[in-house]
């Protein structure tokens, strides 16, 4: 009863535009105040608690990767090389676009840098060789849904942190599921490229494979040496995210890529982007705390028990949930309010957690696509000139082959259980 | 004519606090980066692992997200649900800033009365490895929410002053998104100054019913 009132007062919040993390730390204040055996101090307490988490630590240094070797050039030299390998194909630039995401979703772990990476590079190829710009739009926002899936990924650590997973364990969870997102928008990629003339036209910069092979093998080492760290047990996820942006920031001072000026712009946007998530861990692990208080999980359970035992019901109630959720909901702030509530749920219906968790990123991440709150359809729209209903409109039937992925990820556990188990994480 | 002048000047001073936290925020940044980047060096390098980075590393952490919160609430870039709110006409939307600013307020004042005595109280602990007393580290927040409170209300006057809200003169969305231009990133998002305001007054409606200059501030950044 409290936890219904608490909930709703949460979503009239969210309505009246007040920023997430105070329209979670509001209601929770006023639950923690008006409780007679709770002592005031608990509210700050927990959420210092929340952020005090060694593993909480590779997401500012991740999210430092990224925009660092977007900074550096680095995302250039990738696509360069993906364009010299792939350019001879019928429709090229779709699988140049797929492959150069993949690519760089080595070393960005949210979907906002990859898709400002790869709109502002290749929808402007795309259109000047007369792709389709809807398709060029929405194969690009399909794309970047690479970055948070395949490792490293922001959304991985979250959800490890607050379901108290092995990070490395999600981390290597992700890989085979973008692979099969990948495949999936290739297969797409190629229905779609055949009614247009000209997408048959090839890319002439073939000429330079070996070139620009050797312009971005060093950029290629970076995900050897963050995964290779962990799984060798040479660094935790977090050394290693400081490893990489060590390592990254060598390359850019080598390539001379690099100002003092951008420098300090690059840490100041790390700062900035770190704020907004880590001002919502905080207020979520609040609310997590009051949930588990109030026994909001066990409650859940119980209805959810009388609806059904099955599992794979219980999977596709999920994804309904969250795909509502994702649209409304920024990927973090979602994955910290429901992960305390299902994740115990999800325990008694037999659900891996680490499956599970694959699931909910790849449904979260899918609501980035979608308005209201479609983040990827922002950036794509400032970094192409295209307004946001064009972009809408390019990312509709783009839906269907994520939908497929979605589909592959939840319904086959072992994709994204296989990879971690052999490696025994 | 002493009136727009104060204003600005009050603006002035915010930006300079804001501007502080900045710095800040990008210093702890750095010494997370520096005691990682140690601790791994010291490890394989020098075979003798430091007993105090990773603590540091945390104690750097908190402060960096409570600082970062503040200058991002001073851009008005917090993460925001706007389904609702998009549809209100100019004026609409300036009320409901207020009251959602106001609401914000009343939660850092709430955190800062509840958390006081607290923060006061854990100062005899310190912690384990650097003997750090626990009321710099629950101070974080103390300090953060403070702050955040004052840049809040600053925001809300700027509001009434200008009768449109700051999230209405599109820039903080970009913030939120993480996505404002690295080059771009010292442009004042939440204090327009006053010739900027003058000509983005009336911003001539977009297709989809959105003011067109929506994409001005990630559009005309470009890369990230």
């Amino acid at each position: 009863m409290i936890l219904a009132l608490l909930v709703v007062l949460m979503l009239i919040l969210l309505a009246i535009r007040v920023p997430v993390a105070f329209g979670l730390l509001l209601p929770c204040l006023l639950y923690v105040g008006l409780s007679d055996d709770i002592s005031l101090g608990v509210a700050l307490q927990r959420m210092v608690a929340g952020l005090n988490s060694f593993p909480l630590l590779a997401v500012p240094l991740f999210i430092m990767t990224g925009y660092l070797s977007n900074t550096a050039g680095l995302a250039d030299r990738l696509f360069r090389f993906v364009t010299s390998l792939l350019g001879g194909l019928p429709g090229s630039l779709g699988y140049v676009t797929v492959g150069s995401s993949l690519m760089f979703s080595w070393m960005s772990g949210a979907a906002i840098a990859d898709a400002a990476a790869l709109g502002s590079v290749l929808v402007p190829a795309m259109r000047k060789r007369g792709y389709d710009e809807r398709f060029a739009l929405g194969l690009c926002a399909a794309a970047s849904m690479l970055g948070p899936i395949m490792p490293p990924s922001i959304p991985a650590i979250i959800y490890a942190v607050t379901a108290g997973v092995s990070v490395g364990a999600l981390f290597f969870a992700g890989v085979l599921p973008a692979l099969v997102l990948a495949a999936v928008l290739c297969v797409f990629v190629f229905f779609q490229v055949r009614g247009q003339a000209a997408a048959g036209a090839t890319v002439d910069e073939r000429r330079g494979v070996l070139a620009a092979a050797r312009g971005a093998a060093p950029v290629m080492l970076t995900p050897v040496i963050i995964l290779g760290g962990i799984l060798g047990g040479v660094f935790t996820p977090t050394e290693a995210a400081a490893t990489a942006v060590v390592y990254v920031l060598a390359l850019g001072l080598c390539y001379r890529s690099l100002s003092w000026r951008s420098l300090y712009d690059v840490a100041v946007q790390t700062a900035r982007t770190t704020g907004s998530i880590m001002l919502i861990v905080a207020a979520a692990s609040l609310f997590g705390w009051v949930l588990a208080r109030e026994q909001g999980p066990r409650m859940l359970a119980e209805v959810l028990r009388d609806l059904t035992d099955d599992p794979w019901i219980f999977l596709v109630l999920v994804n309904a949930a969250l795909l509502v959720i994702g649209t409304v909901l920024e990927p973090t702030a979602a994955l910290l309010i429901t992960v305390p509530v299902l994740l115990p749920v999800a325990a008694q219906f037999g659900i891996h957690p680490v499956h599970l968790g694959v699931v909910m990123i790849l449904n979260l991440v899918i609501g980035l696509l979608t308005p209201p709150v479609g983040l990827v359809l922002y950036v794509l729209s400032s970094v192409t000139g295209a307004t946001v209903p064009q972009v809408v409109r390019g990312v509709f039937p783009f839906l269907i082959p994520l939908g497929i992925a979605l589909l592959i990820v939840t319904f086959v556990p072992s994709v994204s259980l296989w990879l971690p188990q052999a490696l025994g994480m | 004519m002493n009136r727009p002048r104060k204003n600005q000047k009050r603006g002035r001073r915010e930006m300079w606090i804001r501007d502080a936290e900045r710095l800040m925020a990008v210093a702890m940044l750095l010494s997370i980066l520096g005691s990682m980047a140690a601790q791994v060096v010291a490890r394989y390098v020098f075979h003798a692992p430091l007993a105090w980075s990773e603590e540091w590393a945390r104690f750097a952490m908190i402060w960096l997200a409570f600082l970062a919160a503040a200058f991002v609430m001073a851009e008005q870039g917090h993460i925001a649900v706007d389904v609702v709110s998009s549809r209100l006409s100019r004026g609409g939307k300036a009320w409901l800033a207020c009251l959602s600013n106001g609401l914000v307020v009343l939660a850092c004042l709430l955190v800062l009365a509840c958390g006081a005595r607290f923060v006061w109280r854990v100062g005899v602990v310190e912690s384990p490895a650097l003997g750090i007393s626990m009321s710099a580290w629950y101070g974080a927040a103390s300090v953060g929410f403070g702050l955040m409170a004052l840049h809040c209300l600053g925001n809300t006057l700027a509001t009434i002053r200008r009768g449109r809200a700051a999230w209405d003169i599109p820039a903080a969305a970009c913030a939120a998104a993480g996505t404002q231009d690295t080059a771009d990133a010292d442009r004042p998002c939440a204090y327009v100054p006053p010739a900027d305001e003058a000509r983005g007054a009336n911003p001539p409606a977009a297709s989809d019913g959105r003011p067109a200059d929506v994409e001005r501030p990630m559009g005309d950044g470009g890369r990230l």
